[in-house]
């Protein structure tokens, strides 16, 4: 159920995107999440509309974007998504390949409603961070 | 007007900030941190508290407990003189770094040489957690069974050590224990693999071992 503390962050980083545009009215939020992050999707919707109900992002669609699992062999380094359990290469057959992707948790943007153009803060600078 | 706008920033910066600073605080006071990570009776407890017995008069340990309620994990580790905080999580399922690093405010880091941090029991949840450890160890115990890495791979591939207690039941249950070697190896060929009974104390020096070396990096040790 760890679902619920990365809803709370993320409804957190939305109130506060909320706020800096006078308290307007969250629609949808986009976010990011790598194959290797044991979360499930639905879970992630339901804590997230659960702890937004009493604020800005109240009814708000959480659109989850799933990423895919990369990995690169530890033996002769061929990359490639992996389709078994111990991420075997296909090239060597090496197992415990290292993951490049799939840690990804990334809070990808913010769709306001009712915005009122001199209400609306300055579209604030990515900062490029692109998982661990 | 609709305003789309673009973040592109971690979810879990904040937990990962506070683990970076817990890293920082520890590196400073020169204390190693290993996160215990296991299902509720897997026997993180009673490893911890074998440990303390047997290294007191070289390793100072301290010690984080996790729980969703009670002091008992906290009781067993003060019995034995060992600093110790116990954290309740009320029902929550991991911990977080914002609840360790509150923790180390109530450990005197001078006073110690290692921090045992007791995860609270969940082969899932604590994994995604980063705490500002310096190694993490999965814990299986016999009775669990031999699938239980395969189940639950994250915590295998991203272990440091994987701990197989309480082989002292080995006789009585149907524990495949080369198929569960196998599917660590698999998961995670860099894990040491320690097999230990805290009951029997069979394997109890490799656990001392590997937690020796933990503080000490340069000390030889076999995996």
């Amino acid at each position: 159920m760890h679902e619920f503390g990365i809803a709370d962050a993320i409804l957190a980083k939305t109130l506060e995107i909320s706020a800096a545009n006078g308290g307007a009215s969250v629609e949808r939020v986009q976010v990011l999440v790598g194959g290797l992050r044991q979360l499930v999707p639905e879970m992630l919707e339901f804590a997230f509309n659960a702890l937004a109900a009493e604020t800005a992002a109240r009814g708000a669609a959480l659109d989850v974007e799933l990423a895919p699992v990369r990995v690169v062999c530890r033996n002769c380094e061929h990359a490639f998504e992996p389709d078994d359990l111990f991420w075997t290469c296909p090239v060597c057959g090496t197992c415990g390949a290292n993951a490049v992707t799939g840690d990804e948790l990334i809070l990808k943007s913010v769709t306001l409603a009712d915005v009122a153009p001199e209400t609306a803060s300055a579209r604030p600078e990515p900062s490029g961070e692109k998982g661990r | 007007m609709t305003m789309e706008i673009h973040v592109v920033q971690k979810v879990m910066k904040v937990n990962d900030e506070i683990a970076q600073a817990i890293r920082s605080r520890l590196e400073a006071a020169r204390i190693p941190a290993v996160n215990l990570m296991s299902a509720p009776g897997s026997g993180k407890t009673s490893l911890i508290e074998t440990a303390i017995r047997s290294l007191r008069d070289t390793v100072r340990i301290g010690v984080i407990e996790g729980d969703p309620d009670t002091t008992r994990d906290a009781e067993r580790i003060a019995a034995l003189g060992a600093p110790v905080v116990q954290i309740n999580t009320a029902g929550g399922c991991h911990l977080e770094a914002n609840l360790v690093n509150r923790a180390l405010d109530d450990l005197d880091l001078d006073a110690l040489d290692l921090l045992v941090i007791e995860n609270v029991g969940n082969l899932v949840c604590p994994v995604e957690f980063d705490l500002g450890e310096t190694r993490r160890a999965a814990i299986i115990s016999i009775p669990e069974g031999h699938d239980k890495p395969a189940k639950y791979p994250k915590l295998f591939r991203t272990a440091d050590v994987v701990i197989l207690n309480k082989i002292d039941l080995l006789p009585y249950v149907d524990f495949d224990e080369p198929r569960f070697t196998g599917d660590v190896r698999g998961l995670n060929p860099d894990a040491s693999l320690l097999r230990v009974s805290c009951r029997t104390g069979e394997g109890v020096l490799g656990w001392l071992d590997w937690l020796r070396a933990v503080v000490q990096p340069t000390a030889q040790v076999g995996r």
